[in-house]
């Protein structure tokens, strides 16, 4: 398969240990296309972070196969590769930065990918200048917010210049403010840049710029399609202890009562339909 | 009823004639009453962690007065042991779990209490009830193997069975999906049902604006706003500044307000507000 | 954070904070090779001054690092007690089956000068060069020993790895004493056995912690396709200046000096 894209075919991820075996994912069959903004939405222990790791051969499937760009990630040889096609941000900023100093973890990846020292530092100073860390560059970490934190991984990741991005709850660890910055971000780089966006979270809100949305339960999809129709889904959603958004709680009630808000997907557009005669 | 917590004009400053010194906070003047809930809100670095160890005796002030329980901090004795009142729940406290089984990491607290093995015991299993865990099946697991979203109940459990009269919680939810911020909710509720004090430090007003008695804003370390919730849903433009944000009904309804139209403002759930919009078009 | 330790870098503007590492750390092995070689206390003596005097050069409070010999006064105090008694020769002094002899009273003189060059001189390295620059001058040194085939790169990896959290472990076992604290440890107790105890529960989470740490700093690493590449841009960033091929020419005259000492005299 030699498609442009990450591929999982019959995916399945068992995790073998003396107390039994645990499986953490069944049966996935899934294809995320260049260009794509894709939400994983899950409760915790729901798979989604181990549905992350396959994608860039942190881990690999008990079952089936997952390939990115045609590349097999069973294959130790292609793990460089993969790994380079697809950058990974994790959801403790601390416990990934392992650099003293900010510019020297950006520059991190290209240091491993043995780049020439020229080119290290003209795409370290470009990913610098995306995340606007420019300022903070001589920086210690331990000195910055978490969500300073977070862009300094996601920065550090950029500088490799992937295909896909992968983030595993990125703003779990982030005050509301941190974590609105961070999903403006991702919205930037997949409206402007072209980035290939797959965002894990348990927070419904937080896929709204999202494209399609996956909700993971028990290790299968469950749920599939754009997250205004995954929104609507209230009593579905709660049967595995996800929160409906507010909005769509709120537009429920009045559907309920007969109101026209099938094509209302935002505040705005309510209210000027309740101010309407 | 009586102040249970008085904090007359608290001045801190860390590491003072060091290179590092900083003023934490700055002249902040509150008070709560017994049985009260204060949510406790404010940009990072604000100097709210700060505020919570004055309260439990951690720390003390450098000029003013915090009264604690009608104990004054400053006096080092009253410090020491105001930890059985007034019990702080640190962020992320899952971090502080070191005990081999669940039961001896929420019993730590109430042994150090010196209480008897029998109501160690029953302190225990209420303590777990309360955070939606069962004694008998958990007592003997160890907390190392478990999920982070298990361990911070196992961790909340451990200051709730030292019973203080005064709870403080520091962003409890940070991490948390919703079924565990809702345990977090119903146990704040449980509090102010028996009249038990409670004081919240977090990032998210929505989640607590039905049940907060008071608010407080702090910023760079002094107090901008202390007030009550309707105070606060008074004051749009501190609303915006801390980009504290309200529900969505809250906002449907500010906004159709705003465009003159005749919905009542203290509308305190989905469904009243539903119910409000649905009575402008029947 | 709290305020500043022993041993931890102090940012200034000195002469020895300006010089590049490497010279500053073949500066040291220089002076333990030639403190080992030579004996002669006037020659000892003329380092440990010379260790003084780069402290107060670079701006440290010298009572300070001086007085803080004392935390090491049992080993030095050892050291003298058991070289003057245990050294073979003339004796001076005894008391019962123990002498104390002339010789060892000498090389009881000897070896506490070695003892507090070796500290004096580590302090000064260590307080006027940032943990950064250390690492990236150690990487630059062991280069040659990456031809052997040998991991060195991984070694200046852990190092700098372990400068990065030294900070972030320091605040988080703080972070944990308090909350301990909060729930009746007693880190304060009469009771050695208590105090203990209370320690555990720093310890304990402290260690569970970097575990966790450890794996997901791994995946991340991983993730952007670690493997044992020498740093460029940390490297790049050394500069060997004129005052540093001076200071070296003058600490290889010093060496040379200890060797012929010996053997004009």
């Amino acid at each position: 398969m030699l498609d442009a894209g990450i591929f999982m075919q019959n995916a399945g991820k068992i995790y073998r240990s003396q107390n039994g075996d645990k499986c953490a994912l069944r049966d996935i069959t899934l294809s995320i296309r260049p260009g794509e903004y894709v939400g994983l939405m899950g409760m915790n222990g729901s798979g989604k972070s181990t549905l992350a790791r396959l994608c860039n051969g942190l881990l690999v499937p008990t079952a089936g196969k997952v390939y990115v760009n045609g590349l097999d990630t069973r294959q130790a040889e292609n793990l460089q590769e993969i790994r380079q096609l697809v950058g990974m941000v994790f959801q403790n900023p601390d416990n990934q930065l392992i650099c003293p100093v900010v510019e020297e973890e950006i520059a991190f990846g290209l240091e491993n990918l043995g780049l020439p020292l020229p080119e290290i530092r003209e795409r370290t100073a470009w990913a610098l200048e995306i995340m606007g860390l420019t300022a903070l560059k001589q920086h210690a970490p331990h000195l910055l917010s978490g969500g300073q934190k977070q862009k300094v991984a996601l920065a550090s990741v950029l500088a490799m210049t992937p295909a896909y991005l992968v983030l595993d709850e990125p703003a779990a660890m982030l005050d509301p403010v941190s974590r609105r910055e961070l999903l403006q971000h991702l919205q930037i780089l997949n409206r402007r840049e072209g980035m290939t966006i797959v965002l894990c979270s348990n927070e419904a809100e937080d896929f709204m710029d999202a494209d399609r949305l996956l909700v993971i339960d028990q290790g299968s999809i469950y749920l599939q399609g754009t997250p205004p129709e995954i929104f609507v889904q209230g009593t579905e959603l709660a049967a595995i202890g996800l929160a409906q958004p507010e909005f769509y709680r709120l537009r429920q009630r009045l559907a309920d009562t007969g109101w026209p808000v099938a094509e209302i997907n935002n505040l705005t557009d309510l209210v000027d339909l309740i101010c309407q005669p | 009823m009586s102040a249970i917590i008085e904090v007359k004009q608290l001045h801190y400053t860390y590491l003072p004639g060091t290179p590092y010194e900083r003023q934490a906070l700055k002249n902040i003047s509150l008070e709560a009453e017994e049985g009260d809930f204060v949510g406790i809100f404010g940009p990072n670095g604000s100097g709210k962690s700060t505020l919570a160890r004055q309260l439990n005796g951690l720390l003390s002030p450098d000029r003013g007065q915090v009264l604690v329980c009608g104990q004054d901090t400053a006096d080092k004795k009253a410090r020491s042991s105001l930890w059985k009142k007034a019990g702080l729940v640190f962020q992320f406290p899952e971090q502080q779990i070191f005990q081999t089984s669940i039961y001896n990491e929420v019993a730590y607290g109430p042994r150090n209490l010196g209480l008897s093995e029998d109501e160690i015991g029953e302190r225990v299993r209420q303590a777990l009830h309360m955070v939606g865990l069962a004694a008998e099946e958990m007592a003997g697991l160890t907390p190392f193997s478990l999920s982070g979203g298990m361990k911070r109940r196992i961790a909340i459990a451990g200051l709730l069975a030292l019973q203080p009269e005064i709870l403080i919680l520091d962003e409890p939810m940070a991490g948390l999906d919703p079924a565990g911020r809702g345990m977090i909710v119903d146990i704040i509720r449980q509090r102010r049902e028996k009249k038990a004090t409670t004081l919240m430090i977090s990032h998210d007003l929505k989640e607590i604006i039905n049940l907060a008695d008071k608010i407080a804003i702090l910023d760079e370390g002094a107090l901008v706003f202390f007030g009550s919730t309707g105070e606060l849903l008074g004051r749009p433009d501190i609303l915006q500044r801390y980009r504290l944000q309200l529900p969505v009904y809250l906002q449907v309804v500010y906004a159709l307000r705003e465009k003159q139209l005749p919905v009542k403002p203290n509308v305190g759930s989905i469904e009243e507000a539903a119910a409000e919009i649905i009575k402008l078009h029947p | 954070m709290t305020g500043i330790k022993l041993g931890q870098y102090v940012h200034g503007n000195s002469l020895l904070h300006r010089l590049d590492p490497r010279t500053k750390i073949i500066c040291c092995a220089i002076i333990v090779v030639a403190i080992i070689i030579n004996y002669r206390w006037f020659y000892l003596l003329f380092f440990a001054l010379l260790m003084a005097a780069a402290i107060r050069a670079s701006g440290m409070d010298t009572r300070f690092v001086l007085g803080s010999l004392r935390s090491i006064r049992s080993l030095l105090l050892v050291t003298f007690v058991f070289l003057a008694v245990l050294t073979p020769g003339q004796p001076v002094w005894t008391l019962g089956i123990l002498q104390v002899t002339r010789e060892g009273l000498t090389m009881g003189v000897v070896n506490l000068l070695r003892l507090i060059i070796l500290y004096l001189g580590s302090m000064v390295l260590l307080m006027t060069t940032s943990p950064m620059k250390l690492s990236a001058g150690i990487d630059w040194l062991l280069l040659p020993l990456s031809r052997l085939k040998l991991p060195v790169h991984n070694f200046s990896t852990i190092l700098s790895i372990s400068f990065r959290f030294i900070p972030t472990l320091i605040d988080q076992a703080i972070a944990i004493q308090d909350a301990q604290r909060s729930r009746g440890a007693q880190f304060d107790a009469p009771r050695l056995g208590m105090r203990l105890k209370s320690y555990l529960a720093i310890l304990i989470p402290l260690f569970e912690a970097s575990l966790l740490r450890a794996e997901e700093l791994g995946e991340a690493m991983d993730s952007r396709c670690f493997s044992g590449h020498p740093n460029q841009l940390r490297m790049d960033r050394l500069q060997f200046q004129a005052v540093d091929l001076y200071i070296l020419i003058f600490m290889l005259g010093l060496l040379a000096a200890g060797i012929l000492i010996p053997i004009l005299l």
